[in-house]
């Protein structure tokens, strides 16, 4: 099964920025998401910096998680494990919301999907870049 | 509410938010599921996360040149290949 981890800027990419395509295609991955495709994690802590650019996000991305199937589209909590610890010793400028899409995917084995591939240097995690 | 009305319903929500995919979007989308069900292969091939830097980096340049239409065709064909490839070298180069 494929997943992803949005982080906050690809979410803030998707639904604030104003470069078309992103736009588009964040509706291509939600639209698949729905459809059985390969589903998507929203860390809270990169809901909650997104919101901060656009509050609606929020609502925005619960109305989807709770109209989509069961687990295509989610919201993910943090939670002490032996990947946040090592994490947070790696790279203790990282920064919460980073820290918290890398230690998601170290979880779950998936890549994160972001703008800024290079805050990621040295978390050990799979990147896709946008 | 029934299962077919919730995902009409999701599927209104994203429109409502953002802008309909386009054919460029769906290339690049597909490109993406592409790119990651190759380094999905590569985790449950080698049993580690995350791939090797060096089939990585590979995957990176071969979808680069996927999204741009450098490289038409199959992007899941391609991909998959790329990464069968880049693992076989990473692993050779790890033998020797």
């Amino acid at each position: 099964m494929i997943n992803y981890v949005l982080d906050d800027v690809a979410l803030i990419a998707g639904l604030v920025g104003n470069i078309e395509h992103h736009r588009r295609e964040l509706s291509r991955l939600l639209h698949d998401a729905i459809d059985g495709g390969p589903t998507l994690e929203i860390p809270a802590l990169c809901l909650s910096t997104a919101a901060l650019a656009r509050p609606a996000i929020a609502d925005h991305v619960a109305d989807l998680v709770a109209a989509a199937p069961t687990d295509a589209i989610a919201v993910a909590g943090l939670v002490r494990t032996d990947h946040l610890d090592a994490l947070l010793a790696l790279c203790p400028g990282l920064g919460w919301p980073a820290t918290h899409a890398a230690v998601r995917a170290l979880i779950t084995g998936s890549p994160v999907l972001t703008a800024a591939p290079d805050r990621y240097t040295g978390t050990g995690v799979d990147i896709l870049a946008r | 509410m029934t299962a077919t009305a919730d995902h009409m319903r999701a599927h209104a929500l994203v429109d409502d938010v953002l802008n309909p995919p386009d054919q460029a979007a769906d290339r690049a989308i597909a490109v993406l599921h592409a790119h990651a069900a190759a380094l999905a292969w590569v985790r449950d091939t080698t049993g580690h996360y995350p791939a090797p830097a060096s089939v990585a980096a590979h995957l990176d340049r071969v979808s680069r040149r996927l999204r741009t239409g450098q490289e038409p065709g199959d992007p899941a064909a391609i991909m998959r290949q790329a990464a069968v490839d880049a693992l076989a070298t990473h692993q050779s180069t790890a033998a020797a």
